[in-house]
């Protein structure tokens, strides 16, 4: 007796994946242990998880095992089979906060859909007619024929309310109705199984899995159309669908369900199969019927229509793969039923292939209706790596690319045209932050190029002209003239092509344009990619990232020569202050370094921190700045006044002062040190000795600082912009945001900046001996420690999870190794007051993750369980907003998020003489994107005085080794250096001292240096 | 047949008239609406492709191709707008982009360039995209015409003109987008193809420089060119000719679209063997001096004619003539014969059996275009009679006619037939066969040429119309004769005697004086010379004239040549196939001394 049946996928995916060695694992091992006429083994074809392949379904009990390899197979059976339970090790992770589950009903992935179409799939052997017949295939055939007359199944499709799922979505029943009525004999009837949209495997799966289903669906088709002869139109790349349908309509002639005379009711019905040749353009009913007569598979005008005059020149009718599939269901269930799913004017289900940058790849059957955010987040199980999305691609190649904040929008026809995209045939393909827009297009607009057949010329020359120039957007020599013609073009190539390959082509430029617009102009402007695709826009991935775009292969490769001065210099002009952010910048530059994919990214910037630390502690430094001294510019005569002494103005002043300007320094704190480095950040992270060095090299170039300067009160800032030629605000952001819960103004509770910089400068502070952080960036964790220094015992309370937090992960291991508590997944409610009007706890509520957002992140909810934290500090430090009081005095326009408006391009402020920079133009933003906000500014002022543009020109010109080095040297990755735990909780003064010498050499060597690119000949270009 | 429904319909406010099942464009023209067009051609199947001719139909945002949309009644269609300007105008730059079509330079200028008049009419005067200029090859192998790709704008009017008139497919697209090519058989070049017939209608449609006739060439624009209309006499088809001449030159031969014959199209003899081969012409009378034939004036040579022709008595003067001579040239014969002993035509082997009974079948092209079978036996239409070998292939390949070929020699034909057989060896139950395929033809056609006389051929003739006639459904079948001479049956009916074998004819009685009309035959009547006594029997005559137009062998075996004119220089009418009196025109004047062949035999036999 058999008591369980094992279903193993047999589905391309899992094929390739390697189910076939599973199977003959599981046969080997069933029978080894007697187990053989107890459980049944069956191919089926693909379940839909395709990346979890090879999977496998155990009937009756459900459970669902994923990523199966032979080796894994005796565990597995001893296990389920002689133990009884499921085997933990392959079975799939449910909903975030659940661990496991067993069965396919409770894994989303799976329990999120609704399969009518799929149905069969994954469950009968694709080849065997019998189960097919069991699940009730082919009496909807039988029924049509003993008991329907054509225009009662005609009827029957027009009331379920079916659309075509070849794409445009045209009513079924309608297109019957037309066909039936065409005069002219004989007619035929023809499946579209062209599919070709790359990342789109729908039909190859129906076909694959179920292929008598399109059989059936076909002689309906026929039956009620008036038509005896069918052909299904298959491309050559699919060929076990190609077997799997020989054998399906081989054995549906031999049961007569194919042939002459079904069910002897006088009706004939054959089909044949077309292999088509990979032609893009043959999924175009017209082109698909030229090919299907021999000829060159091209478009022609319609109409006529394939109704009117079709294949040979007779009336026909061309339905999809996925369309056919479901005529047997509708007939079976009735149309009511089929109409109740899905929504007002789609109906019904559909299925999606899932591809690119998500968990679950992989098909998936939703009703019409269910959000994009439900199919990408619920059922697709999100974006990996923890990156953020950015968009998906729905349609193929000439659909649309859908945005973050259009993802609930439900999926039918009309709402995705509204988006500028298209249903398709059901390609999903998502897109996370490293997948440039430009890129996108430009890598489906050249799909379309390459199989437009050449008929007509908008499509033939037209986009070819816009893959040129989106080649050129692309490799930086782009223009804004070039970007105007593209989208000319796209309107000229939608509405003067003949067919829809021409017309649909622009649709990924177009939508990728009106929604990702900056992400062009910044290729056209800025010659940058910030996705990091477009490589001739980069040096390296590592110099992409990095908000300086230091030449990091540069000077790694110049200490690896063992040339300190050289290197110093590099690092000196790239970043003014190297041995600062050495020490806290979030070096974002190590998340796209490619040396992590073979074992770590290389430890950029402890590197660039031992540069600086060294030539400082030497004479290099000196050295250094006489050189960088001799390239200064003559003198310009204009003023620039800087306010701010903060990594903005800093990053400004030195390249505005090495350009030949007089740049004043103007900062509220006092005597020669800068609120944020001196008093922000803590001196264990940044000794103060190290900034003042800084300071002074800054000094040295020629810039000037006045301190105690605060605006409003001793700078007056309309006189300023009087005295000077420019004024530049680089001013952070200082004012902190309020919790908006009650008990806020109690004593006790400080902003973190207040703390913070309270302690800097030695300020006494009543602190209870249990404090509160509430916060997961920089200044928590810093606010943190710190208070731990001070002899407190420290609780962080944080809304997300711990991969959530913003904070430099090892910061935060840190904080927790010296003694802090962390909870996560919280938010404050309510601060305890104590009689005295003093804190005496925190009141938070659990957080359970709701919704995804825009980027893919779930939107927290608060529930009713609450906590209570007992302490007599509460620190915030929740993030900081401008003070509004600075863009008053200056007449400044702001943004609806009260920044102030500035030109994204220029930085230039609605006052032509006033640029801005940092926070306080973009928002906060961290240490290095704040230097760069004042790198940038730094060229565009200069530019606006002088009209030249000769930034570049304060570079020195290095010459080094230019030959790839050998994969794989230099060894392990160096983590910073870190005192113990012991000895770092005590300490207030560096407590990760610099790299040695070697390690730092080692690390020069780990560097694979991407800076050079080779041709197509492997040497460097 | 139901006469199609009328429709009405607006077209640029205008109310218009036409008929259902017609395009918006054909109703537009009609209407004297200009729309314009780059792929179109009218004789072909609409194909949709350049988007010149779009319109805006009310109730419809999408442009659409007027070639191919079928009128609707009542519809309201814009043919001018800001929005179709401007597309048209795009697609205009694009097609100038892609590829080189700088007119100074184009080695065919037509004058008459389909893309160059849009671009005027278009008021282009600059391109927006920048020149993607592929450096594409040129293929010059053919015998008459070569194709530049770098002109080439895809339109496939030569493709489908290849396809739909002369019918081989020859040419077709490869490729795709971008990467388009016109290409020859299978990427083949023109000098290797199996399978073109040089009939050089692509070359006439091609609306750009890229199909160019290497005669015409760096020749000026057709446009500036004078045209006469004329009749083609290298077959008995009788096509129309549409003669483009400059400076007393022939720049270009085109087929006469007006003519009820070949309504445009040619073979490759009509369109290029008459004027872009190299033939050496006589121009001025020859007489034999010393064994060399040297010029003389027209004097000196009647004189002599004149001389040889007094010392012989009227049995021993014979007059053998070219079966291509005009009607006119015939009556002229018919007037001279009492003047010589005997008066022959001399024909290809077994044509003289066709001669024997001429009989012409009214409208035999148009008659093979609507059959539903054609059988062919014992003719080579294909080197014959390109024309009616076309109108045989696009019959077979454009309306699922069934073809079978009885022959002697293999031809292109063969790889369209549903059965082809050589006359000679047709076994008894091969006749089964053919009896299948020709089951249920409701309209036969039967071609049959010279070697359709012999003994067997007459067999299979017979066995065939025996199987037509148990068709219940069959109407006779139409029978159509084809010769190889161009006017042999219209001369014979002046009853001229054909002769197929000149030396017995020759021999028969001793000939002192004899004269041969080689008229404008491209061999210069060389071909009698091929029967081995020929050359013998001229020897031992006292007085061989020759009035030809080339120079060939035969006049070098004359003692006077006299210079006759050629096919464009002659007048007067012949009588095709069909029994059509069709007409000459002289396209130029006469060259040297040349002079009309009834001109000739009238000064002689004066």
């Amino acid at each position: 007796m058999i008591r369980s049946h094992v279903l193993v996928c047999g589905g391309v995916g899992c094929i390739s994946s390697g189910c076939h060695a599973v199977q003959e694992a599981l046969a080997s091992e069933l029978k080894k242990r007697g187990l053989d006429s107890e459980v049944q083994m069956i191919e089926t074809s693909c379940m839909g998880p395709c990346d979890l392949g090879p999977v496998i379904l155990i009937h009756p009990d459900g459970t669902f095992y994923q990523r199966v390899t032979a080796p894994d197979v005796a565990a597995l059976v001893e296990e389920h089979f002689v133990k009884g339970r499921p085997y933990k090790k392959l079975l799939p992770k449910g909903k975030v906060g659940e661990n496991v589950v067993t069965t396919a009903r409770d894994f989303a992935f799976m329990a999120k859909q609704t399969k009518i179409i799929l149905d069969n799939c994954g469950l009968i052997d694709a080849e065997n007619i019998d189960e097919y017949i069991a699940r009730d295939g082919y009496a909807a055939l039988g029924k049509v024929l003993t008991g329907m007359t054509p225009d009662q199944v005609i009827a029957e499709i027009k009331a379920s309310g079916l659309r075509g799922r070849g794409g445009a979505g045209f009513p079924t029943g309608v297109k019957w109705d037309l066909m039936r009525r065409a005069p002219g004999t004989p007619k035929y009837i023809i499946c579209n199984a062209d599919e070709g949209d790359p990342g789109a495997f729908m039909n190859r799966a129906v076909l694959e899995g179920d292929p008598h289903r399109v059989v059936e669906g076909m002689a309906i088709g026929g039956y009620a159309m008036g038509a005896n002869r069918g052909f299904i139109y298959i491309r050559a790349e699919y060929p076990l669908a190609i077997e799997r349908l020989k054998i399906a309509i081989d054995q549906a002639y031999k049961s007569g369900l194919l042939g002459n005379n079904l069910f002897e009711k006088g009706f004939n019905f054959d089909i044949e199969l077309r292999i088509g040749a990979g032609a893009f353009v043959c999924g175009e009913e017209t082109a698909l019927m030229r090919s299907i007569e021999g000829k060159r598979g091209q478009p022609q005008p319609r109409p006529p229509f394939p109704a009117q005059r079709g294949l040979w020149g007779k009336p026909s009718n061309i339905n999809n793969v996925e369309t056919w599939a479901t005529v047997p269901v509708i007939i079976r269930n009735g149309a009511g039923w089929y109409n109740n799913i899905g929504t007002e004017k789609s109906k019904g289900t559909k299925v999606f292939a899932l591809a690119g940058k998500i968990k679950n790849t992989g098909l998936v059957e939703v009703p019409f209706g269910t959000t994009l955010r439900d199919i990408i987040f619920e059922i697709g199980g999100g974006i990996p790596d923890g990156k953020q999305f950015k968009a998906v691609q729905t349609g193929g190649p000439s659909g649309g690319v859908i945005p973050g904040q259009h993802l609930d929008t439900p999926v039918e026809y009309e709402a995705l045209q509204k988006l500028g995209s298209i249903m398709g045939s059901g390609g999903m393909v998502v897109m996370d932050e490293d997948s440039c827009m430009v890129g996108v297009a430009r890598f489906f607009l050249e799909f379309c190029c390459d199989e437009s057949c050449g008929k007509c010329p908008p499509c033939r020359v037209g986009t070819k002209q816009m893959l040129n120039l989106l080649d050129k957007i692309c490799s930086g020599e782009g223009t804004l003239t070039d970007l105007n013609q593209l989208e000319q073009l796209c309107t000229i190539v939608r509405d003067a092509s003949l067919c829809g390959l021409g017309q649909a082509a622009p649709n990924p430029v177009l939508t990728t344009l009106r929604y990702f617009r900056h992400e062009y102009e910044q290729h056209v402007r800025e010659h940058r990619c910030v996705a990091g695709e477009c490589t001739a826009l980069q040096l390296s991935p590592c110099e992409n990232t990095c908000p300086l775009h230091m030449n990091i292969p540069g000077f790694l490769q110049l200490l690896k020569e063992g040339r300190l001065d050289d290197a110093f210099e590099q690092v000196v002009m790239d970043n003014p202050l190297p041995s600062t952010t050495g020490r806290v910048c979030q070096h974002p530059c190590e998340t796209r370094c490619r040396r992590a994919g073979m074992d770590a990214s290389v430890n950029m910037r402890e590197t660039h921190r031992y540069i600086g630390d060294v030539a400082y502690q030497s004479h290099v430094a000196k050295k250094v700045l006489k050189r960088i001294l001799k390239r200064k510019k003559p003198a310009t005569g204009k003023k620039v006044a800087v306010i701010g002494a903060g990594p903005t103005g800093l990053g400004a002043a030195f390249y505005l002062a090495l350009l030949g300007h007089k740049v004043t320094v103007y900062e509220s704190a006092p005597d020669a040190g800068d609120m944020f480095f001196h008093y922000a950040l803590p001196q264990y992270r940044l000794p103060k000795r190290v900034v003042d060095r800084e300071f002074a090299f800054i000094r040295s170039v020629g810039v000037q600082f006045k301190f105690n300067a605060v605006p409003g009160k001793t700078l007056k800032l309309d006189k300023l912009a009087r005295d000077n030629d420019v004024v530049f605000l680089a001013i952070g952001t200082w004012e902190e945001i309020a919790l908006g819960i009650p008990g806020e103004d109690a004593e006790g509770l400080y902003a973190s900046l207040e703390f913070l910089t309270a302690v800097a400068c030695g300020k006494k502070l009543r602190l209870g001996e249990k404090i509160t952080v509430i916060g997961g960036g920089n200044p928590a964790i810093d606010a943190a420690r710190r208070a731990m220094r001070m002899g407190a015992d420290v609780t962080i309370v944080y809304r997300g999870s711990r991969e959530d937090m913003p904070a430099i992960p090892d910061e935060t291991e840190q904080a927790l190794e010296e003694g802090a508590h962390l909870i996560t997944m919280a938010a404050p409610v309510r601060v305890l007051v104590g009689k005295d009007g003093r804190v005496t706890g925190l009141e938070v509520a659990k957080i359970v993750p709701g919704k995804f957002d825009s980027r893919g992140r779930r939107t927290p909810v608060i529930t009713k369980e609450t906590r209570i934290i007992p302490c007599g500090t509460v620190i915030k430090a929740i993030g900081e907003k401008l003070d509004s009081r600075i863009t008053k005095a200056l007449g400044l326009e702001t943004t609806q998020w009260k920044t102030i408006k500035v030109d994204p391009w220029t930085l230039q402020t609605s006052n032509p003489k006033v640029y801005a920079g940092g926070g306080y133009a973009s928002g906060s933003a961290n240490v290095a994107a704040a230097m760069g906000s004042g790198k940038k500014a730094a060229k565009m002022i200069d530019e606006a005085l002088t009209g030249l543009d000769r930034f570049e020109e304060l570079w020195p010109k290095f010459e080094y080794d230019w030959t790839i080095p050998p994969s794989g040297q230099g060894g392990a990755r160096n983590p910073a250096r870190l005192l113990p735990v012991e000895e770092r909780k005590g300490t207030w003064i560096d407590v990760s001292p610099t790299f040695t010498e070697w390690q730092a050499k080692a690390e020069c060597l780990r560097c694979l240096r991407c800076d050079i690119k080779t041709g197509t000949d492997g040497k460097p270009r | 047949m139901i006469a199609p429904k009328k429709i009405s319909l607006h077209i640029d406010g205008k109310s218009c008239e036409g008929d259902q099942g017609q395009t918006i464009l054909e109703i537009a023209r009609a209407n004297k609406i200009n729309i314009p067009t780059l792929c179109y051609l009218k004789e072909l199947t609409p194909w949709g492709g350049c988007r010149m001719c779009i319109v805006e139909i009310e109730g419809s945002l999408k442009v659409a191709p007027s070639c191919t949309t079928p009128a609707m009644d009542g519809s309201k269609i814009t043919t001018k707008s800001d929005r179709l300007y401007q597309l048209r105008r795009a697609t205009l730059e694009l097609l100038f982009s892609e590829r080189n079509h700088l007119c100074p330079m184009c080695p065919y200028n037509k004058g008459d360039c389909g893309l160059q008049h849009q671009a005027y009419m278009h008021g282009m005067d600059s391109i927006r995209y920048p020149y993607l200029y592929p450096a594409l090859p040129e293929d010059v192998t053919g015998r008459y015409f070569g194709i530049d790709h770098n002109r080439c704008i895809l339109c496939a009017r030569c493709v489908r003109t290849c396809d739909e008139v002369e019918g081989v497919h020859t040419l077709d697209v490869s490729n795709r987008g971008i990467k388009n090519l016109i290409v020859v058989d299978m990427n083949q070049k023109f000098g290797e193809s199996t399978s073109c017939t040089s009939c050089g209608a692509c070359v006439a449609n091609c609306p750009t420089g890229a199909l160019f006739d290497k005669a015409a060439a760096f020749r000026g624009p057709l446009a500036s060119c004078q045209q006469v209309t004329t009749t083609c006499t290298e077959c008995p088809v009788g096509c129309g000719l549409k003669v483009y001449i400059k400076e007393n030159r022939i720049v270009n031969v085109w087929g006469d679209p007006d003519s009820p014959v070949n309504r445009g199209h040619l073979c490759v003899k009509g369109r290029y063997q008459t004027w872009a081969e190299p033939r050496e012409r006589v121009l001025t009378p020859l007489l034999r001096k010393n064994g060399k034939l040297e010029k003389a004036t027209w004097d000196e040579a009647l004189a002599v004619i004149r001389k040889g022709a007094k010392s012989a008595n009227k049995t021993e003067k014979a007059l053998l003539v070219a079966p291509r001579v005009t009607n006119e040239t015939a009556k002229t014969i018919t007037t001279v014969s009492d003047k010589v002993d005997r008066v022959g035509m001399f024909v290809p082997a077994n044509e003289a059996a066709l001669c024997a009974e001429p009989s012409y079948t009214a409208d035999a092209l148009q008659k093979l275009q609507d059959a539903d079978a054609i059988i062919v036996i014992g003719a080579q239409p294909t080197t014959d009679n390109g024309v009616v070998a076309a109108r045989i292939r696009t019959s077979v390949r454009q309306r699922g006619a069934k073809l079978l070929v009885f022959h002697t020699h293999k031809s292109d034909l063969d790889r369209f037939a549903d059965i082809s057989a050589n006359i000679v060896s047709l076994e008894h139950k091969f006749w089964d066969k053919v009896a299948a395929v020709l089951k249920g033809v409701q309209r036969p056609a039967v071609v049959y040429g010279p070697n359709a006389m012999t003994s067997i051929g007459v067999t299979v003739m017979e066995r065939l119309i025996k199987i037509l006639e148990k068709n219940p459904s069959g109407r006779e079948p139409l029978l159509i004769g084809l010769p190889i001479s161009p006017n042999s049956l219209a001369l014979a009916g002046t009853g001229i005697e054909a002769i197929e074998d000149v030396a017995p004819w020759l021999d028969a009685k001793p000939i002192k004086f004899l004269h041969i009309v080689a008229s404008s035959a491209p061999d210069g009547g060389a071909q009698i010379l091929q029967e081995k006594q020929v050359p013998e029997l001229l020897q031992q005559i006292d007085c061989v004239v020759v009035q030809a137009a080339y120079a060939s062998r035969l006049t070098e075996a004359a003692h006077v040549v006299l210079p006759a004119a050629i096919w464009c220089e002659k007048s007067g009418t012949i009588t095709n196939f069909e029994g059509r009196q069709l007409s000459l025109r002289p396209v130029l004047p006469m060259s040297g001394e040349a002079r009309e062949d009834g001109a000739i035999l009238e000064t002689v036999f004066a």
